[in-house]
């Protein structure tokens, strides 16, 4: 998902001006800049941005280049006086969209020289990016206009369609306080306080990279820095794990542990079947207590 | 803010000081320091001008122009002197400096503190550009 997203980013702005239209536009030229009102509707190449409100900041003026001798005015200076906008903030029901993907906010604000598109909302409504079925919300969405990547702060994103799962997929849910999309790199960059869920599980870890193939498919999820994975009353811990989104195993490293009603097991290396619950350990060591599992289904 | 113009021809009846031109045109020069002094002096032309001086009200139409020593040009049919506000009903085209607009209405402030297009706007706006 964290994939279509990344292709969501490709909202490059493209140069030239910016077609407007609205209800009524004020022009306040001592403060340099354009207020518009009302079903206000932004459009730039395949960048389309609709609002209530929207403020338009002009850059301080600066001389004009200097034009070679014998050449004429250009039709385009004449349009825009070598005044340029600078910002554009719009607000109230901030709806963006760019080719089949979407994003919504309350405020959204276009730094033309950074080339960065913001958006923010309240907490009751968060910002969210859409693509298709696919989400992906946070307090802050920053989209990079230019290179195409994305920063989320504070991201919740569901991987719908991450996992190649026949039937009905089990959504995999993240967050994390801060997310960046690398469009180019294929990847996901979670950092600080991640939390993935996936049914019962729930791992937690301080960073955390999703990679997608070249369809915008999650392939493989690896955390890093200390890993805590627990389902049920199973645990296991590990400095570092990696998630086979095919195979749907966790595989944890670095001094895994695997604590289960009493079992403790050790190892180079733990994998854990999130749907069956099928504990693999390499190298394996430890403490069983088989009389913890009686009655289990499947237990003798 | 000091007015002057010229017309290819002007009746003036003394009595409610109006005046009627034909091809009229003047200029105004705002104040220094003045809202409206961010526009610089500002030329109008027009077909028709109908005018109560004393009463501080007119009418321009036919192919009315507004030109803005800062680069803005606005064309209408119609505008309205009523005071303090200069008002149209009547399709408004604007070109300025980073902008270019139509619209449906404007109403302004004469002091330049408010220039409003209304009843729906339409236009472009010049991006800066990329560093």
């Amino acid at each position: 998902m964290t994939g279509a997203i990344v292709l969501l980013a490709a909202a490059t702005l493209p140069s030239g001006p910016l077609d407007f239209k609205a209800r009524d536009m004020r022009i306040e030229p001592q403060e340099r800049r354009v207020v518009l009102d009302g079903d206000v509707h932004l459009s730039r190449g395949d960048l389309n941005v609709t609002g209530e409100h929207a403020v338009a900041e002009y850059a301080k003026e600066q001389a004009p280049p200097r034009r070679p001798r014998g050449r004429k005015k250009e039709a385009s200076d004449t349009i825009v006086g070598g005044q340029s906008v600078e910002r554009f903030t719009v607000s109230g029901n901030v709806h963006v969209q760019s080719g089949s993907r979407t994003a919504d906010g309350e405020q959204g604000v276009m730094d033309v020289k950074a080339q960065t598109l913001v958006l923010t909302g309240t907490p009751q409504s968060p910002p969210v990016v859409r693509d298709g079925s696919e989400t992906l919300s946070g307090e802050r969405i920053l989209l990079r206009l230019d290179s195409e990547d994305v920063d989320v702060v504070r991201p919740r994103v569901v991987l719908r369609r991450s996992i190649a799962e026949e039937g009905q997929p089990t959504p995999v849910r993240v967050e994390a306080d801060h997310l960046l999309l690398l469009q180019a790199r294929r990847l996901a960059r979670f950092t600080d306080d991640v939390v993935v869920r996936r049914g019962d599980a729930v791992v937690r870890s301080p960073r955390m990279e999703a990679r997608y193939d070249g369809e915008g498919q999650l392939t493989k999820l690896e955390l890093r820095g200390g890993v805590d994975v627990r389902q049920g009353d199973r645990r296991a811990t590990g400095l570092n794990a990696d998630y086979d989104a095919k195979a749907r195993t966790l595989v944890l490293a670095g001094d895994p542990k695997l604590y289960d009603q009493g079992d403790v097991l050790t190892g180079d290396r733990i994998d854990l079947a999130l749907d069956t619950k099928e504990v693999r350990v390499e190298r394996a060591r430890g403490r069983l207590r088989p009389e913890a599992h009686k009655g289990e289904r499947g237990a003798p | 803010m000091v007015a002057r113009g010229t017309a290819d021809r002007l009746d003036y009846h003394r009595a409610g000081a109006r005046l009627q031109a034909s091809r009229g045109g003047g200029v105004i020069q705002p104040e220094p320091g003045s809202r409206l002094a961010a526009f610089g002096s500002v030329r109008f032309v027009a077909d028709r001008v109908d005018g109560e001086i004393a009463n501080r009200k007119g009418v321009a139409s036919g192919a009315v122009r507004v030109d803005a020593a800062r680069g803005d040009v606005a064309r209408t049919d119609r505008i309205y002197y009523d005071g303090d506000f200069l008002r149209s009903d009547t399709r408004v085209d604007a070109v300025g400096p980073g902008y270019r607009v139509e619209s449906n209405g404007l109403l302004a402030r004469t002091d330049g503190s408010v220039i409003q297009l209304t009843d729906g706007v339409k236009g472009k706006l010049q991006m800066e550009a990329r560093p």
